[in-house]
């Protein structure tokens, strides 16, 4: 099946359409939400409340990107509003300073972080953008796209995501400002 | 050997290591890279932490995701409109078995419920789907906002007896709105059997502006768009932008107030917001 064979099948609700178009993406779909969120039932009730939304509003995909581009936008946004609901600030880099302590801080952690703890103590924004980039490969336009951004400022967000990221594998739990968040997220 | 450039900015690296920057800029940091052991070890840094984020190991996700979403989809055209997405959802992955016999007789309960209660009028979707005004804005706002009215079973009425349909709202429907905007027609619509109120507005310019009154309680589906916080005048509520066009919603305890402007700045919005709702006391939260 083409994408779109795939497209038109979907539009009429065909269920082999949405299987195939399910098939192509869920997997990819389904890593990001998990990686997002760190929880494995509710990335499942994610993915579900995606592809429900996406098969029903179909009809509404104006093909300006690729569909399984507008499928990750649905899904990204389905986990910021999860994180919404669970009183979670998405996009907390703004108000946050980074801090590189000195390495003979006694604020530097003894242990080494592991790489999800580390992403899990980012916002969920900068956390995104890093999968998103790294993880499934989007470029910049995409990204833009999934995240309802200018393209202008996906580089700057991905460039203080790393620094975040690469100090929080630097100094383990010392990010005192993420913490609590990342506590929660478990 | 020519002077050598100084060391490569690390946002511009960052966008050299994505493969995003344009092939002269592109060209200049290749050429500092060939002669800058500093830089190379930043961009060794870059590749390194990208292999550290790919690491994650993570399964197929299971059959039963799919059978939940197909069982949701069925369930759908079965009854379309007794159920909205949002409550769809809440048949999730992991109740799904255990779920499956009280949905089954819930469906049908609500089916037997509309067939004897509505004979054979729409059940309207419980959820206020914002999503359909908001996709089609791109056709025109007024076509947009004709299809979410029609969408909740909108009714014209006049505006003396708005307050009349929808008894349990707070909200004005004034003849003019700050900004010159002129009231043209307004609105009960059906939030799963729970009243709201529309109004729209027309600008000498031909501009419109739309506002929905709906009870704080409803469920509000934005689609595939995003709402982000925000502070307008003394109120906080959440807003979605969508192109030029804005959709606010200022929450009190009794009402929603939601308007869809276009190129507005935050100060005439606040003065639209209170010709609107001129009781509304400022809340400390955005929720809904």
């Amino acid at each position: 099946m083409t994408e779109s064979e795939i497209l038109d099948g979907c539009r009429r609700g065909d269920r082999q359409a949405q299987r195939e178009l399910y098939l192509r993406t869920s997997n990819r779909i389904h890593r990001l939400l998990l990686r997002m969120i760190r929880d494995s039932e509710a990335a499942l009730d994610l993915a579900q409340a995606t592809y429900l939304k996406a098969f029903t509003r179909i009809g509404q995909f104006d093909g300006r990107s690729a569909v399984a581009t507008w499928i990750y936008r649905i899904a990204v946004t389905e986990a910021l509003q999860y994180f919404r609901r669970q009183g979670r600030d998405v996009d907390a880099a703004d108000s946050l300073d980074i801090v590189d302590p000195a390495p003979d801080s006694a604020r530097v952690a003894d242990v080494r972080m592991d790489i999800e703890d580390a992403l899990g103590m980012l916002d969920p924004v900068d956390r995104t953008i890093l999968l998103l980039r790294y993880d499934e490969g989007h470029d910049y336009r995409a990204m833009a796209e999934i995240l309802e951004c200018a393209e202008g400022t996906i580089a700057s967000r991905l460039h203080r995501a790393r620094q975040r990221l690469r100090l929080a594998l630097k100094n383990g739990y010392c990010l005192e400002e993420d913490a609590p968040a990342a506590h929660q997220m478990r | 050997m020519g002077q050598m450039m100084s060391c490569i900015q690390p946002q511009q690296l960052g966008a050299f290591f994505d493969g995003q920057l344009p092939d002269a800029q592109r060209a200049q940091v290749q050429d500092h890279l060939k002669q800058c052991p500093d830089c190379m070890r930043q961009l060794a840094d870059l590749s390194a932490l990208r292999d550290r984020i790919v690491e994650f190991q993570s399964g197929d996700p299971p059959p039963e995701l799919w059978q939940s979403i197909e069982e949701s989809l069925d369930a759908k055209e079965h009854r379309d409109s007794a159920f909205s997405v949002r409550q769809l959802v809440q048949l999730t992955v992991r109740r799904k078995l255990a779920a499956a016999a009280s949905i089954a007789a819930a469906i049908g309960i609500i089916g037997f419920a509309a067939y004897w209660f509505g004979r054979g009028e729409p059940v309207q979707a419980a959820a206020i789907d914002f999503s359909i005004l908001l996709d089609s804005l791109s056709d025109g706002a007024v076509e947009a906002f004709d299809q979410f009215v029609a969408h909740h079973g909108g009714r014209l009425i006049d505006p003396a007896n708005a307050h009349r349909q929808a008894p349990r709202l707070d909200f004005e429907v004034p003849a003019e709105l700050p900004g010159g905007w002129r009231r043209e027609n307004t609105y009960q619509l059906d939030f799963g059997g729970t009243p709201g109120i529309a109004a729209r507005y027309a600008r000498a310019d031909g501009e419109i502006l739309a506002t929905v009154f709906h009870p704080p309680v409803k469920t509000e589906d934005f689609g595939s768009h995003r709402d982000f916080p925000c502070v307008i005048g003394k109120h906080r509520g959440h807003s979605v932008q969508v192109g030029d066009w804005r959709m606010v919603h200022l929450t009190d305890p009794s009402t929603c107030h939601c308007v869809l402007i276009r190129d507005t700045d935050d100060d005439q919005l606040a003065g639209v917001m209170s010709a609107i709702a001129p009781r509304s006391e400022p809340v400390q939260n955005n929720d809904h």
